[in-house]
């Protein structure tokens, strides 16, 4: 049987509050195998962005263990954290997140700036461009692009460094139905070209049920949601 | 804002930097302004250095012309003819010249109003001093006078006008001593006519002194002077180089020197003896040891004795002599008469003859004493023909024709002074020594502080008068003559370049404005990368370490801060300009009333501009460090209107608040009881940490208020201080901006003491005297004065001249001048002893054990500030100074007068009793302090300048003294106001900022309270409230803090504090910060509109 990719052992998270810290995640458990498309659901505040930071390391657990290929992402240190988030796990956030000073082509090419490799991923972000539609708006600022198509370049970006797991925080938040839809495909899409292994939190069930399977958070305890897969 | 071009472009950091530089430029624009302010106000005040440090090497450089090396001997004299042998010898420029204090006066020939200079330096020249000038030679002739510009200005003299030239007349031997003449003036007078009047370039400026301050000049031939001093062909300084070494200078000297040029001589008055005298009439010990050490020498001292008697029988005023053939054989205690005085005594052999004959104390008073002899011998007056022929000659004694005529320095009876027989006997046998007795006991007597021995004997069978000089040469040189030259022109060099550091002192006053331009700098940076939070955050996201976001960050920020440092130094040439306008218009008693030469060095600008830099970059790393310890998520929903989560530490700020208060209070009662001499450290730390205690208070109030809602309705007020305490850090930077502002400003005006007060007491730094006077021609006794003036009660103190320790001598004194004070009378009244019970004149006679002088420093101004040294009798530092003999002569600070402020200010004291060890030479007093009748200062001034117009007598209120040092101090005070005054209203912009950016922060919490029905003037009112509860708070801390740094100044009673007219300043910088804090409420509110809430 094949490992999984992504480990989440009795996750706890709190925050410190007075008089006693608040809890967002209460021993949170879950196994993500490579290539799956796995999307969470859930009522706003109730700790989805918060797991999913966790995850992508932007955060770190009160307690508990994320076990990525292997390593617990709680054992490195910040510096190796930033590498995995540069190499291994791309982002596409709820806001676009695009440099406003920087080109589309040059916002795709940014991640590459960490380990001076931008020259051979031109050609990647060009190619990732063309697929997500945007191989014409390529040399345009961010702020002349449309909702959709700086979230298609946001997820570029992401996948620029060909990361193996691929995390979205309501990406189609702030879209209109059609550009929700396009950017759904697009990520299912790049799910299957390129074995990525996509994790999706999201309002949208519609969205949601284009996954492989539907997690569903109440109460800071993930639960597997039955039959929406129909 | 798209690239231009379709082919793909290499991305790399510095492209993401280009786009950032061009995307940003506007929140760069604070950057940069900050960045050129900050290098501008570095560049400025480093130039103010520069142009300080140019002018005073440029005013060192004319002062000196071409001369290289000097040797002032003072009033020690020496033949000119050294200055043309050493010349011949050295192959290089040397040259002899005469300088004498003098007077200038001249009377206007139309109006009769005459006016007098004091404080000239009379200098004869020959034509090859005007050589050291870059001009051509002056041909001065008999009666020919140059005067340099500003004396010539000063008298309202013109080419072709004729002055007067009163000079103080060096006498070969000091008036102070006993036997020296008083027949002649100790002033002469002539007219000159004025040929010339000569610039700075023309050797107008001459003097070895190293100050700024330009001296009076009057040249005239070194013939003329030797005329009026009666002291032909002799010369007191030597002037030499260039073209030559110090060391082969000085070698020279040695080579070529003679005996014969510091007065010596060999005679033969008799026929058997060769004898070895000087025209100063006392041989100095190193002549005396030199002398004695010859084969067969045999010294001998003669003196006049004030009576000699036997029982009832006496006789006035008679010469003896110690030492000689005739006294062979005698123990210390007998004598040998003549048969004249064994008649006029009734004496015989075994009778018990009394001396009485006066001894010289350091006062310059005489004090009578007596010794009994037992009478060995009495031989016939011829027998003491040649002890008659062998008395040196005595000028004021030797060459009169009667007693009744002598003139000499110690009181004589009148009455006495006609003894029929006495005179009978002068007119028989003049000088023949009524009576010997042995060297050792007549040195015991008479030896004095000029020498223990008149002449020195020799048989003429086996000794030469060549071989005799031959011999003295050889241990005898220039520098037992007191002359040596000093390398005077690197002196000066030194001098100069270790002046009052202005450069520096311009930036520690623009602290202020450095700190607000770097405030304003920081905040807009800040506020700038606030904005740019989720950029920071989507770069950490995407896997940036924060070093590299924080590089590339840092990056940007060089590349705005570059242009900005250059624009900066640009801009500081225009603050240097307006820092000169300041200084030689308002502040011209910072630089000594001289007009600075602008000037500024490379390493200046690059210093500006790389500071300006430097700043820049650690105002952004502070940012970014505070920026960079949010997450990325957090980052990336960057909202700051919001203090940032932290653990409540209130009880911690509690705490130090209280504990910075008790340390406040304590340091203030340490201060308040035993006054330290150093004001400053119980000043700042004591401030500093009430500010802390202020400080840290209002943080621990913040948070209480911020976690403590009350059940009652909210009014203005407490909305206002609820919204003050939500962002609290930034509350608190506009609380302590003001309150640290307007403490210096406060507590520094503050310190400008009001000088009269207490200047009637003997604890100031008046000592509790009326007036200071100061003469240009020794005055030989204090009492003269009270006889002058009735009602005057003077005490004298004597002067070696040196260098200007005062804050009016902007170059570094290195061996300030040296006063000789009545430490025993001073210590009697308790003068200038400040707070202190013990007598602090007592030092003066410690003996230190190692030989060293004991001295004390006249102000703890000139220890700490001019001269940088530390004072005490263990740890103290010591100075070393030349004695009169040429030897070096440590002199140790071993104390300091107890207070900031006195008129000793730049000149360390010693005692009368070793002055006159060291200095011998250096003849009667020229300072004095005066006691008046109350309210007769104004006329006792005018009374004393006529009676003592001779010597030059300047007299001054001690107060207007103390008022001429504290100028300086308070320019320095008002230029610190001025610039801190700049600053804090910088620091009032920046409380602008701080206040648009909030309600840019909270717009929408402003459009909702519209929404809800506020008006507009209550938004304003409540705002209004919140800051100008910030702004209050901040002046009330800042205020109560100054107010307990001064206590322990205001509390000592000699310091008043004028407090009251410097609240203006303050209230100005109040005023201005409501004013910008209130103009950005209107600015920010106009901006804002209901609209805002659409978005939420």
């Amino acid at each position: 049987m094949a490992e999984p990719l992504l480990s989440l052992r009795d996750i706890v998270k709190e925050y410190p509050e007075s008089p006693r810290p608040l809890r967002v995640l209460t021993r949170v458990n879950l196994e993500v195998m490579p290539g799956e498309s796995l999307a969470i659901v859930g009522p706003s505040g109730c700790g989805k962005s918060t797991l999913l930071n966790l995850i992508g390391t932007l955060d770190r657990p009160t307690s508990g263990a994320i076990i990525f290929k292997g390593r617990d992402l709680g054992a490195i240190s910040e510096n190796e954290c930033a590498r995995i988030r540069n190499t291994e796990i791309g982002f596409v956030f709820q806001m676009h997140h695009l440099l406003p000073q920087c080109s589309v082509l040059e916002n795709a090419l940014v991640p590459t700036l960490v380990n001076s490799n931008s020259g051979q991923s031109v050609e990647r972000a060009q190619k990732l461009l063309e697929r997500a539609g945007l191989s014409d708006r390529a040399h345009q600022l961010p702020g002349r692009l449309s909702g959709g198509e700086r979230q298609r370049a946001a997820v570029v970006r992401a996948l620029i460094n060909q990361p193996s797991l691929l995390l979205a925080d309501e990406p189609t938040g702030s879209l209109n139905q059609d550009g929700a839809e396009q950017l759904a495909r697009l990520l299912l899409d790049l799910n299957r070209e390129e074995a990525l292994t996509l994790v999706v939190v999201t309002h949208s069930m519609a969205i949601a049920q284009m996954m492989d399977r539907v997690l569903e958070f109440r109460d800071g305890v993930l639960n597997e949601r039955t039959g929406t897969h129909e | 804002m798209a690239s231009s071009t379709n082919e793909p472009e290499l991305m790399n950091s510095l492209r993401l930097i280009a786009r950032s530089l061009v995307h940003y430029r506007r929140t760069h624009f604070g950057l940069f302004i900050g960045t050129a302010l900050a290098a501008a106000i570095l560049t400025g005040a480093l130039a103010i250095g520069d142009s300080v440090n140019h002018t005073l090497r440029t005013y060192a450089l004319l002062r000196l012309g071409h001369v290289q090396f000097a040797a002032g001997s003072g009033e020690r004299l020496f033949s000119a003819e050294l200055a043309s042998a050493a010349r011949a010898r050295l192959g290089a420029p040397v040259t002899a010249a005469l300088l004498l204090p003098g007077m200038a006066i001249y009377q206007d020939p139309n109006t009769g109003e005459k006016t007098q200079i004091n404080k000239v330096q009379a200098l004869g020249v020959s034509t090859d001093f005007w050589s050291y000038a870059e001009s051509p030679p002056l041909e001065l002739g008999t009666r020919e006078a140059a005067l340099d510009l500003r004396l010539a200005k000063a008298l309202g003299v013109k080419e072709g006008d004729s002055v007067a030239l009163r000079i103080a007349k060096p006498g070969l031997l000091s008036r102070d001593a006993p036997l020296s003449s008083r027949e002649e003036e100790a002033s002469q007078r002539a007219n000159f006519t004025v040929k010339a009047i000569v610039t700075d370039a023309q050797m107008g400026r001459f003097s070895l002194t190293p100050s700024q301050l330009p001296p009076s000049n009057f040249f005239v031939r070194i013939s003329d002077l030797q005329q009026m001093a009666a002291c032909a062909d002799q010369a007191n300084l030597l002037l030499a180089g260039p073209g030559c070494t110090l060391d082969r200078a000085q070698r020279t000297l040695s080579e070529v020197w003679r005996p014969e040029f510091s007065g010596l001589r060999v005679t033969q008055r008799s026929g058997t003896v060769l004898q070895l005298e000087t025209n100063r009439v006392f041989l100095d010990d190193a002549t005396e040891k030199a002398a004695l050490s010859l084969p067969s020498a045999q010294g001998t001292l003669t003196y006049l004795v004030n009576a000699l008697r036997n029982d009832s029988h006496s006789t006035p005023y008679s010469f003896m002599t110690a030492g000689g053939e005739l006294s062979q054989g005698l123990s210390d205690d007998e004598m040998v008469i003549n048969s004249w005085l064994a008649e006029r005594l009734a004496a015989h052999e075994g009778a018990r003859i009394t001396i009485a004959y006066y001894v010289t104390l350091p006062s310059n008073r005489f004090e009578e004493r007596a010794r009994q002899f037992t009478v060995k011998r009495i031989l016939p007056m011829e027998d003491f023909d040649a002890e008659k022929a062998l008395v040196p000659d005595f000028p004021g004694l030797s060459n009169v024709e009667s007693c009744k005529d002598w003139k000499i320095g110690m009181p004589m009876d009148e009455q006495l002074l006609k003894d029929e027989a006495n005179e009978a006997y002068w007119r028989e046998y003049r000088q023949t020594p009524k009576a010997l007795v042995t060297l050792a006991a007549g040195q015991e007597m008479w030896g004095n502080r000029f020498g223990r021995l008149t002449a020195v004997r020799f048989p003429s069978s086996t000794m030469h008068a060549d071989d005799i000089m031959a011999g003295i040469a050889k241990s005898l040189g220039p520098r037992d003559a007191g002359i040596e030259l000093r390398p005077v022109h690197d002196e000066a060099l030194s001098a100069a370049a270790q002046a009052t550091d202005l450069g520096g002192m311009f930036l520690g006053m623009s602290f202020f404005l450095l700190v607000s331009a770097l405030t304003l700098m920081g905040l807009l940076y800040a506020f700038g990368m606030q904005q740019r939070a989720e950029e920071l955050g989507t770069l950490a996201a995407l896997g940036y370490p924060r070093g590299r976001i924080r590089t590339i960050l840092l990056c940007e920020a060089l590349a705005v801060a570059l242009p900005g440092s250059i624009a900066g130094t640009g801009l500081g040439l225009a603050y240097a300009w307006a820092l000169m306008a300041g200084l030689s218009i308002y502040w011209q008693d910072a630089v000594g009333r001289i007009p600075i030469l602008f000037d500024i060095q490379l390493t200046s600008v690059e210093a500006g501009a790389a500071g300006g830099v430097v700043c820049a970059l650690v105002s952004a790393a502070f940012t970014l460090q505070r920026l960079l310890r949010h997450g990325a998520a957090e980052l990336m929903n960057a909202d700051f209107s919001q203090e940032a989560r932290t653990r409540p530490r209130n009880l911690r700020d509690l705490a130090g608040a209280s504990v910075a208060l008790i340390g406040a209070i304590a340091l203030v009662v340490y201060a308040v009881i035993s006054p330290p001499a150093e004001i400053a450290m119980p000043f700042f730390v004591s401030g500093a940490l009430t500010l802390a205690a202020g400080l840290l208070f209002m943080k621990y109030l913040f948070s209480r208020a911020s976690s403590h809602r009350g059940a009652r309705p909210p009014t203005t007020l407490s909305l206002a201080i609820l919204n003050g305490t939500r962002r609290r850090g930034r509350s608190l930077g506009i609380v302590s901006s003001l309150a640290g502002g307007g403490f210096l400003v406060l507590a520094v005006s503050a310190m400008q003491s009001d000088i009269g007060a207490n200047a009637d007491q003997r604890s100031s730094g008046t000592g509790g005297f009326a007036l200071y006077a100061e003469a240009t021609a020794p005055i030989l006794d204090p009492a003269t004065l009270s006889t002058a003036v009735p009602g005057v009660n003077a005490i004298g103190i004597r002067v070696h001249d040196g260098d200007d320790a005062s804050c009016l001598n902007l170059n570094r004194a290195l061996t300030p001048r040296v006063l000789g004070v009545d430490e025993q009378e001073l210590g009697r009244l308790k003068a200038f002893s400040g707070e202190s019970s013990e007598n602090i004149w007592a030092v003066l006679n410690q003996d230190l054990g190692d030989g060293a002088i004991p001295a004390l420093v006249g102000d703890s101004d000139t220890a700490m500030w001019t001269l940088k040294k530390k004072t005490g009798l263990t740890d103290g530092d010591s100075l070393t100074y030349r004695d009169d003999a040429g030897r070096d002569v440590s002199v140790k600070l071993a104390g300091q007068l107890p207070m900031r402020l006195s008129v000793f200010q730049g000149a360390i004291l010693i005692s009368l009793k070793n002055f006159v060890r060291l200095w011998p030479s250096q003849e009667g007093f020229r300072v004095f302090l005066l006691d008046t009748p109350p309210n007769t200062a104004s006329d006792t001034m005018v009374a004393l300048r006529n009676a003592f117009d001779r010597h030059g007598l300047d007299v001054t209120t001690t107060v207007a003294r103390l008022a001429l040092f504290h100028a300086v101090e308070g320019t320095y005070l008002s230029m610190f106001l001025a610039l801190g005054g700049v600053g804090l209203m910088l620091g009032a912009t920046a409380t602008g900022v701080v206040a648009l950016r909030n309600i840019f922060e909270r717009r929408r919490e402003i459009a909702l309270l519209w929404a809800v029905g506020f008006s507009p003037d209550a938004v304003f009112t409540l705002l209004a409230c919140e800051y100008g509860l910030l702004l209050v708070l901040g002046s009330v801390i800042g205020a109560v803090a100054s107010v307990v740094a001064m206590l322990p100044t205001m509390v000592s009673s000699h310091a008043g504090v004028s407090a009251m007219g410097r609240l203006g300043v303050f209230a100005l910088v109040l005023i201005s910060a409501m004013v910008c804090a209130g103009l950005a409420l209107l600015l920010g509110l106009r901006k804002t509109s209901v609209s805002s809430l659409r978005t939420e």
